[in-house]
């Protein structure tokens, strides 16, 4: 039952966490709301007083804050999750979710939209997902011979694809003329164009790709010290390689499409939860993807919060990079 | 208990023929040594016998049954491997490794705790119980590989396949984990199919030797039929005397170097 406790405790204690995050994030704005807000909200929350908002403060609310708020947090639980996943896949701290041309794949699709200014309604979401299960697949498919994956060859491969993607988007920006500007914010990883339908469309995806993530957290275990020795534990090697594979990187591709490449958070995150609660990702996995929710809703609120919007991706990096080194500085390296 | 059969079994890999056409008879109760020169195939062998690799031709029967046909769950019932090398990226504890020795008896949320007495003897077997809650990097390679003996240890087949489990173990360890592997032969009716490179420490342990060269089975027998002075010479193409010492019985092999 230790397990069970342990991956109760953590998980409630980030989800309180999350919630609380949010209600306080949406309480902060370039618009702002009457005071006490925060508190109102829990109000409404907790005790149905919806008449303690004004109608202004409802519409900033409802069709701003939440949906953006909430998107975040699906975001950055996908990525957190994908992360964790890619991570343990490679048996490398460096990886992260879009390893394998995921994110190059998706913004060549998004910003092809974007640039040849083709307007059809959720047509850059559907040109990034496309175009990173494109990208996956192609990794994939190079990398087997003989109905084997070796995980090296992904690698390679990976970065092959990625370098080649990010020429033809580098490509695409040039032509791009007067919607260069908007090419650019999608790319930097943006949460302002936020709405309800994203979050209906991107919130089966991620909870149920996140419970077949789950569903093989032992297996991913087993694969930690190496094929042969998973293959041994009874693990079906090649068949589960393809499955993690492929849902992590579907999870990665629904988060991108809808809000572009926001960095670090797929890295750092598990890393971050693996020195809390150590590398098994029956445990790992849940509180990182959580983890990753938290970080991002934080995120966010920042970029929103200034004079200007400033693209999430570039306060990920800005935040994460820094407290990176810190961390690798101070615990003394990834594997330890 | 199982035994391990193998029938005419080839394996090409990137059309390099690794093994060819082997046979051979694993029963049960034995400790059987597969000794040979390096990139003889012994690797390669013990990876065919645990439905790692599928042979090109040929077929492995664990007890009645092909391998092929088993799904790796089923196998891991049945067979335990010890792999040559294992690098571990992340931290787990020397428990947590040893505990993955139960996975394939646990549901996969379940089983922390709950042969957490066979986990606490297989770590205690190996000597391991001081080092239990280190992480499995701070370890020595020799402690390591122990970790990896206390999985086997744990994961209660009737077969336990391992490669080269001594060659960074220390000079108590060495014959620790042998007479460990031992009693599991003679005294549970374990069949232990194990790579070695020390050919006097092959022929003192193992009921039975496999004299690998270049893919084929050169010699398989009892250790003084299998380690005599001519197959030793087309294996290893080494000059070598072979002596019994008169009261222990145990076989030494000495290098005859040409050049002195």
């Amino acid at each position: 039952m230790r397990y069970i406790h342990r991956v109760t405790v953590w998980s409630l204690a980030l989800t309180t966490l999350l919630i609380l995050v949010s209600l306080a994030s949406s309480g902060i704005g370039p618009v702002k709301l009457s005071s006490n807000l925060f508190i109102k909200i829990l109000l409404t929350t907790f005790f149905d007083e919806t008449n303690l908002l004004t109608p202004t403060d409802m519409t900033i609310l409802v069709t701003l804050r939440l949906p953006r708020i909430i998107l975040a947090a699906i975001v950055g639980f996908a990525l957190g999750a994908a992360g964790t996943v890619m991570q343990g896949f490679f048996r490398n701290p460096m990886a992260d979710p879009s390893i394998i041309g995921v994110s190059a794949g998706a913004a060549t699709g998004a910003v092809a939209v974007i640039a040849f200014g083709i307007s059809i309604p959720f047509g850059i979401e559907i040109a990034a997902i496309i175009g990173a299960l494109v990208a996956a697949f192609f990794v994939f498919y190079v990398s087997t011979k003989n109905n084997h994956t070796p995980v090296a060859t992904l690698l390679l491969v990976g970065i092959a694809v990625q370098t080649f993607l990010g020429a033809i988007v580098s490509l695409l920006l040039l032509l791009s003329g007067e919607n260069l500007r908007q090419a650019i914010f999608w790319l930097m990883g943006h949460l302002h164009t936020a709405n309800w339908t994203d979050i209906a469309f991107t919130l089966p995806i991620v909870l149920l790709g996140f419970s077949f993530l789950f569903f093989f957290t032992r297996d991913l275990n087993a694969l930690y010290l190496g094929e042969e020795s998973a293959h041994s534990l009874g693990v079906n090697v090649e068949q589960t390689k393809r499955i993690l594979l492929g849902v992590a990187s579907l999870l990665t591709a629904v988060a991108v499409s809808v809000s572009g490449v926001i960095g670090f958070v797929g890295l750092i995150i598990p890393h971050i939860m693996r020195t809390l609660v150590g590398p098994d990702h029956r445990i790992l996995l849940p509180t990182s993807a959580l983890a990753g929710a938290i970080f991002l809703v934080v995120a966010d609120t920042v970029a929103r919060y200034g004079v200007a919007e400033v693209p999430v991706g570039i306060v990920t990096a800005l935040v994460g990079a820094p407290f990176f080194i810190y961390l690798l500085r101070n615990k003394g390296g990834p594997a330890s | 208990m199982t035994s391990i059969k193998v029938e005419n079994v080839s394996v090409h890999i990137d059309n390099m023929p690794i093994l060819k056409n082997i046979s051979a008879n694993f029963t049960k109760s034995k400790f059987i040594g597969i000794v040979g020169p390096n990139g003889s195939g012994k690797t390669t062998l013990l990876r065919v016998l645990n439905g790692h690799i599928t042979p090109t031709e040929g077929d492995v029967y664990v007890g009645s049954d092909p391998i092929a046909r088993l799904s790796a769950h089923q196998i891991s019932k049945k067979i335990a491997v010890v792999p040559q090398n294992t690098m571990v990226s992340f931290d787990f504890t020397v428990r947590e490794i040893v505990e993955m020795g139960r996975y394939p008896y646990n549901s996969r949320f379940g089983g922390f705790d709950s042969h957490s007495d066979i986990v606490t003897w297989a770590i205690k077997q190996t000597d391991l119980s001081a080092l239990s809650e280190r992480t499995i990097n701070s370890l020595s390679g020799g402690e390591k590989a122990r970790v990896f003996i206390a999985r086997m240890l744990a994961q209660e087949t009737s077969v336990l396949l391992l490669d080269e489990p001594i060659a960074s173990l220390d000079f108590r360890h060495t014959s620790h984990v042998l007479n460990l592997i031992k009693d599991q032969v003679d005294n549970f009716g374990k069949t232990a199919i194990v790579v070695l490179h020390d050919l006097e420490l092959a022929a003192n342990f193992c009921d039975q030797l496999l004299l690998l060269s270049q893919g084929e089975i050169l010699s398989m027998g009892t250790p003084k039929s299998v380690l005599t002075r001519r197959n030793i010479q087309d294996a290893f193409h080494t000059d070598v005397s072979i002596e019994t010492h008169p009261l222990t019985g145990l076989l030494t092999i000495n290098v005859i170097d040409p050049t002195r």
